[in-house]
């Protein structure tokens, strides 16, 4: 099945298009000279729906959206995300896009800098600031990691419209279930070792949270050192760091279909930004993070010094999912065998900042 | 009262290719882009941000004169003024002609300088195409007797942002050495972090040359001139 892989970099967004003979053919950038912190398929309407969050470095942040596949981008007049009147702050950037369930069919949600959580109710198109988070209490002591103050997580669940999980870098993971009424931190169990407390209620550097395809009240996240899963839909955590080589990382990667099924990308320590022996190695778990595998072949093997962002890894929605991921380093890679073997997909491009792939 | 924009080519997709925008306002630069707002949301939004904030690296240049050197937005238009709109050289954190950023100039200063230069403290606090600026901490252990910075000091931190600006004016570290330099001594610093600022005066084949300009609060303290090799 063709399937169309969207690249978000530092200096535009690449479109990649993979046939059944495993070819990739790779458009020229889209949004040349702007970074594309956040790309997003909604696949729910007639035609894939894809999102792009764009910032120009001189002209600052916009979204636009696409129904042809990338063939044309619409952008709306008006600012389509933009702190209303009162608020005191500007939009960084955009970190992160998120469809609604099914049931909520033009709902979609984007995550930016600085941390704070916007809806549309018109497929993506424009937003409105999600007031009852931007007012928690708790927002004034919410910090700023190395990236930036950012919501980079967000995670409808599937089965209800009014439940809602979200992650920011620094604050950690709160939920709703009232449809973004009311919000309350969710890090029973979530260390943030770079405090005089480890064990707050909130304030933890939580990177990345994946939802299981199958179990939805099962999620996998990435902590700033720590990986963890829970089974309650984010009430309490606990630990799957033992089989991986380090507990540090920034990405979290579930299968889209398949239960207990994740990848990571581990990373050796705060302090050592490199992966593990400097190899390129994407590490997989098929019961939920009990064990891991390390995997390497068709990776390169020279020592590897990139790394690998939080949303730069991702799966596509095949039967038999795809799966990809790009570095700073600017190459991308791809797997057809949940990640046994690899091929590459692009290289040379400017630092990949995030990846989404939908099958056409 | 009616007012000229000039637009940058990467925004005359904005206009349906306009050069030039005729709006009618009054009084002040922040009406002037109200006016375009009401007129070109998608333009005004690239100019200023939703709490109609100038953004950083848009420049504005009122009848020829940056309005960040006036009163920014509230500089007053007069009727026929001419509002030129410029995207800075420094868009983003990284001068895109050469690559060369802030973070990769500290990377040069780490990695190719003698332990007792790194001891000194420099940090790189700007790069551009012709200049780098380093700020060289105060430290008591850098005093001379009486209690004023060494002249050594000073000559060191001027002799190393040469190298910063060249090598940022090259996109990269690269061989060189220095030929000459001179300094001037004007006045004392005491407990003061000095600022020095190395221009390129010229650049050839195989010479540059700079003059480093060297403050304390706010006042030059002493000045250099060098010549460097370039291997």
């Amino acid at each position: 099945m063709p399937v169309l892989l969207m690249i978000g970099t530092a200096k535009g967004l690449f479109l990649g298009t993979g046939d059944e003979t495993g070819a990739w053919t790779l458009s020229v950038p889209h949004f040349p000279m702007t970074s594309v912190y956040a790309v997003g398929v909604d696949r729910r309407g007639a035609a894939p729906r894809l999102l792009a969050g764009i910032e120009s470095s001189h002209f600052g942040p916009s979204v636009a959206v696409s129904d042809d596949l990338g063939g044309s981008w619409q952008e709306p007049q008006e600012a389509p995300v933009a702190f209303p009147e009162g608020t005191d702050t500007s939009l960084v950037r955009v970190w992160s896009f998120a469809a609604g369930p099914d049931s909520a069919p033009n709902v979609v949600w984007a995550g930016v800098q600085p941390s704070a959580l916007f809806k549309s109710v018109d497929g993506g198109v424009s937003y409105e600031l999600v007031r009852p988070l931007w007012d928690h209490p708790h927002r004034p002591e919410w910090g700023a990691g190395f990236g930036g103050q950012a919501i980079h997580t967000i995670l409808p669940h599937p089965g209800d419209p009014d439940r809602v999980l979200v992650a920011m870098s620094t604050g950690g993971v709160y939920r709703t279930a009232d449809g973004g009424a009311t919000w309350t931190a969710s890090n029973t169990g979530i260390k943030a070792y770079f405090m005089p407390d480890p064990w707050p209620e909130f304030g933890q550097c939580v990177h990345k949270v994946a939802r299981d395809a199958v179990n939805p009240d099962r999620l996998y996240l990435q902590n700033h050192h720590g990986v963890y899963r829970s089974d309650d839909d984010g009430a309490t955590w606990t630990s799957i760091a033992d089989g991986l080589p380090t507990d540090f990382g920034f990405t979290m990667v579930a299968h889209p279909h398949r239960a207990d099924t994740i990848w990571n990308f581990p990373i050796t320590a705060d302090a050592q930004r490199f992966a593990p022996d400097f190899r390129c190695r994407v590490y997989r778990s098929t019961d939920a993070g009990t064990t891991w595998e390390g995997l390497d072949d068709g990776l390169p093997d020279e020592p590897f010094y990139p790394t690998v962002l939080r949303d730069a890894m991702c799966t596509d929605d095949a039967p038999e999912a795809g799966l990809y991921f790009g570095s700073r380093g600017g190459d991308v890679y791809g797997s057809t065998d949940g990640g046994t073997t690899w091929r590459t997909v692009a290289a040379h491009l400017p630092d990949v900042l995030c990846v989404r792939a939908v099958s056409v | 009262m009616s007012v000229t924009i000039l637009v940058p080519s990467a925004l005359r997709v904005e206009v349906e290719g306009a050069k030039e925008l005729s709006v009618e306002a009054a009084g002040t630069l922040g009406s002037v882009f109200d006016a375009v707002d009401q007129r070109w949301p998608r333009l005004g939004r690239r100019l200023r941000d939703e709490q109609k904030q100038l953004r950083r690296y848009v420049n504005v240049y009122v009848d020829g004169e940056d309005c960040r050197g006036l009163a920014g937005l509230a500089t007053p238009v007069r009727d026929g003024a001419e509002v030129q709109v410029l995207p800075s050289v420094a868009g983003g954190s990284i001068d895109e002609a050469t690559g060369f950023s802030v973070a990769t100039a500290g990377q040069v200063l780490a990695a190719n300088f003698a332990p007792w230069v790194l001891d000194l403290g420099l940090v790189v606090t700007e790069v551009g195409a012709d200049f780098a600026t380093l700020r060289l901490p105060w430290s008591a252990r850098l005093a001379r007797e009486g209690g004023a910075l060494s002249g050594q000091a000073l000559m060191a931190a001027a002799d190393t942002a040469t190298v910063i600006a060249i090598s940022s004016a090259r996109g990269g570290f690269a061989p060189m050495t220095t030929v000459e330099l001179s300094s001037t001594f004007q006045r004392p610093v005491v407990g003061e972090d000095v600022l020095v600022t190395a221009t390129l005066t010229k650049t050839g084949r195989t010479l540059a040359f700079a003059r480093i300009d060297m403050t304390a609060g706010g006042k030059l303290v002493a000045q250099a001139t060098t010549v460097y090799a370039l291997l």
